[in-house]
């Protein structure tokens, strides 16, 4: 998942995006609205973090031209305006959510979960494809296989971010391309042969937790998984 | 609470009801009077009519009535009675009486003595009220021969030299009785008195109706101008009162209500942005302080990784202190806005080149920066720190948002009349409005709503307005071709 924060606090901005690196997030930060705006437009975020008074460009108004662009992205609005009409103004500017300062870092973390499933079509925080579960709240992935019970894949947060994005997108081919977009984020230094490498690493712990094969390689297209892969 | 229409309509009622009954008293008194008179003379005209009939014959007294029988004064009901004394050396004798007077009691009642000449109220015989008049005069003689005879007759006798002399005298006084029932009298006396107090209570309730009506019409504007305020409060204060429908006298205080909304409703709003605004300030120095220590906590850190989140902290602190510290003064110079300052005096124009140097090297200014074009001297009536801090704040500003490219980004003129001091700052200011010039001195307020950057609150032209104002001075500010000016007055000082 990808994240982009949009602060002009540089602690607030450096702490969320150490906190949500730490939670397995690739996450890019900005300081100001146009070039959060502008971020927006060249990247597919899961989610925008997007403060309201901002320089350049105030959040309300970067939310809007997110929203005139038809920017999927979901946006959770975070700003120290309280009143019932700041958060009206702010929802019906086109935010998914709005947090309001001082906020704890978890429920902002929770809520991030929340609009990442939502925004692909998942509303319960476990998924599952074949005998794989995939824990969102927990970051865990289980795998149970018939006479053995459950047991528990040992992920790198690389790797679980891997697995969560295809789990969320399972039975839709997912490019290396949109792969690299979700999982690394501008401070990373993406190897050409990363998400193969990554993808090869994740396959061989689903197998050696008993799982079927099920992620599958399409020639020139990327990845899709799928219960029945072979 | 009484109700202005209420009361007016209670004492218009009772000024009504007072009225309508001295009213209704003068006239029953006037009819009595009138009525008592006519009764009065109805036994006038009785006593009028037995003395024409009272003759002084033969030496006797006697009615002339012929044996005449009169109506009036047989024994009835309704029967009226007289009785006629003469005069004679035992005391007054009965004449003549009424057949009204014949029954035992009416005879013990007629041996009355009788009364001197006028009215009186008495009771009759049966127990009836009365009322009698009593007459005396002296019988003329029957006729000259009869008298001249009496005389003759009386001339013999040695007593009666005097009356030969003087015939008339011969005559003894009569009196005559004449009484009647009051009954009727009172009867119909009584009947006019409940018609006038029927009608007096018909007209003053007919009269509490016309006056509840017309208070009721008549300060209609005054309930609807109650009824408006009334639905008035803090969630209100964008309604006016609707003054078109409203006499003049209450256009007036309707106008002035109005006109005190509008300030209220400005304040109101002002007050909300400052609170709003405040709050948000200090929100974020708590959201950055918790984001920092919550992420440091999340996870395992080294000493030094720690060290950098307590310096971070730090910084944070102490940016919360310095807005705590703008809003003390804020506060405190709002509230100094009392007290005798007279003896307050500052040179502004030192003041000025004395900024005016600082505020070029702490801004890194070129040191042409600021045109100054002061006189030598301009002595103003204002504490010379409070003088400084606004001065400070002002050249900071121009400076900070000034066009650098210009050969004088900020001019500042200074001059004075009789009775103040005058300071103009100006400087570039292409993204500013006509509404931002109005909302520069707003607590807080910032064209750009960064919390980075030069590191302000948006308090410092507040802060100067406020010391301004607490000299007795104004600061206020315009936009003018393109460039914000700044205007200081503070009162010239005088000896």
């Amino acid at each position: 998942m990808r994240i982009l924060i949009v602060e002009d606090s540089t602690i607030l901005r450096n702490s969320l995006a150490q906190g949500l690196r730490e939670a397995g997030y690739a996450v890019d930060a900005v300081a100001d609205g146009k070039r959060g705006l502008l971020h927006a437009q060249t990247t597919d975020y899961d989610v925008i973090v997007l403060d309201w008074m901002l320089p350049e460009m105030d959040g309300l108004t970067v939310l809007r031209r997110i929203r005139e662009r038809d920017i999927p992205s979901s946006v959770i609005m975070l700003t120290a305006k309280d009143t019932t009409e700041d958060k009206v103004e702010g929802l019906m500017g086109g935010a998914d959510d709005y947090l309001v300062k001082p906020f704890a870092f978890a429920e902002l973390l929770a809520r991030i979960k929340s609009l990442a499933r939502r925004r692909h079509g998942q509303r319960a925080s476990i998924v599952r494809v074949g005998p794989l579960s995939l824990d969102t709240s927990s970051k865990t992935a289980t795998v149970s296989a018939r006479g053995s019970g459950t047991t528990l894949v040992d992920l790198t947060p690389r790797e679980y971010a891997l697995l969560e994005y295809l789990l969320l997108n399972s039975g839709k081919p997912v490019s290396r391309a949109e792969l690299e977009e979700h999982l690394y984020d501008d401070q990373s230094h993406v190897f050409s042969n990363a998400i193969d490498s990554a993808i090869a690493a994740l396959r061989r712990k689903l197998d050696a937790a008993g799982c079927p094969p099920l992620i599958r390689t399409r020639r020139k297209i990327g990845y899709v998984l799928q219960e029945n892969a072979l | 609470m009484t109700s202005i229409r209420r009361r007016t309509s209670i004492l218009v009622a009772s000024s009504l009801a007072v009225v309508l009954a001295l009213g209704g008293l003068v006239l029953f008194l006037v009819v009595r009077t009138a009525l008592t008179r006519q009764f009065d003379d109805g036994l006038a005209a009785r006593a009028g009519a037995l003395q024409s009939l009272v003759r002084f014959d033969a030496g006797q007294i006697e009615l002339d009535i012929a044996g005449e029988v009169m109506p009036r004064y047989q024994p009835g009901a309704e029967a009226e009675l007289f009785i006629v004394w003469v005069r004679s050396k035992a005391g007054w004798d009965i004449v003549e009486r009424s057949e009204s007077l014949a029954d035992d009691r009416a005879l013990k009642w007629s041996e009355r003595r009788p009364q001197t000449a006028g009215f009186e109220d008495l009771a009759l015989p049966d127990g009836r009220p009365g009322r009698a008049l009593t007459v005396e005069f002296v019988p003329s003689p029957e006729n000259e021969a009869g008298f001249e005879h009496e005389a003759d007759s009386a001339s013999k006798a040695p007593d009666t030299e005097h009356n030969v002399l003087n015939p008339a005298a011969l005559v003894p006084p009569v009196r005559v009785l004449v009484a009647q029932s009051r009954e009727p009298f009172e009867a119909s006396l009584a009947a006019i008195g409940m018609s006038i107090i029927g009608v007096g209570l018909v007209l003053v309730l007919a009269g509490v109706g016309a006056t509840s009506w017309a208070v009721r019409r008549g300060t209609r504007p005054l309930a609807n101008l109650s009824r408006e305020v009334a639905a008035l409060g803090p969630g209100t204060l964008d309604r006016r009162v609707n003054t078109e429908q409203l006499p003049s006298e209450l256009a007036v205080v309707a106008e002035r209500l109005n006109a005190l909304l509008g300030r209220l409703s400005e304040a109101f709003a002002r007050e909300r942005r400052f609170t709003s605004a405040a709050s948000h300030e200090l929100r974020t120095p708590i959201a950055e302080l918790r984001m920092l220590l919550e992420v440091g906590l999340s996870q395992p850190r080294s000493a030094q990784r720690w060290e950098r989140t307590a310096r971070e902290g730090m910084s944070v602190l102490e940016r919360a202190q310095q807005l705590c510290e703008a809003l003390l003064q804020l506060s405190r110079t709002e509230v100094a806005h009392t007290g005798d300052r007279g003896d307050d005096c500052c040179d502004l124009a030192v003041v000025l080149r004395d900024q005016s140097a600082r505020a070029v090297v702490r801004m890194a200014a070129d040191p042409t920066a600021i045109q100054l074009e002061a006189p030598h001297s301009l002595l103003a009536s204002a504490e010379a720190a409070a003088a400084a801090s606004i001065v400070r704040n002002l050249f900071d500003n121009a400076l900070q948002h000034g066009d650098v490219d210009a050969a004088h980004p900020v001019i500042c003129r200074a001059s004075c009349d009789e009775t103040t001091v005058v300071v103009t700052i100006s400087n570039q200011a292409p993204d500013l409005s006509a509404d931002d010039a109005d909302r520069l001195f707003e607590p807080f307020w910032q064209k750009e709503p960064s919390r980075e950057g030069d590191g302000g609150f948006g308090l410092g032209l507040a802060v100067s307005r406020a010391l301004a104002e607490a000299a007795d001075g104004h600061l206020d500010a315009a936009l003018t071709g393109g460039r914000l000016v700044v205007t200081l007055q503070l009162p010239r000082w005088s000896e």
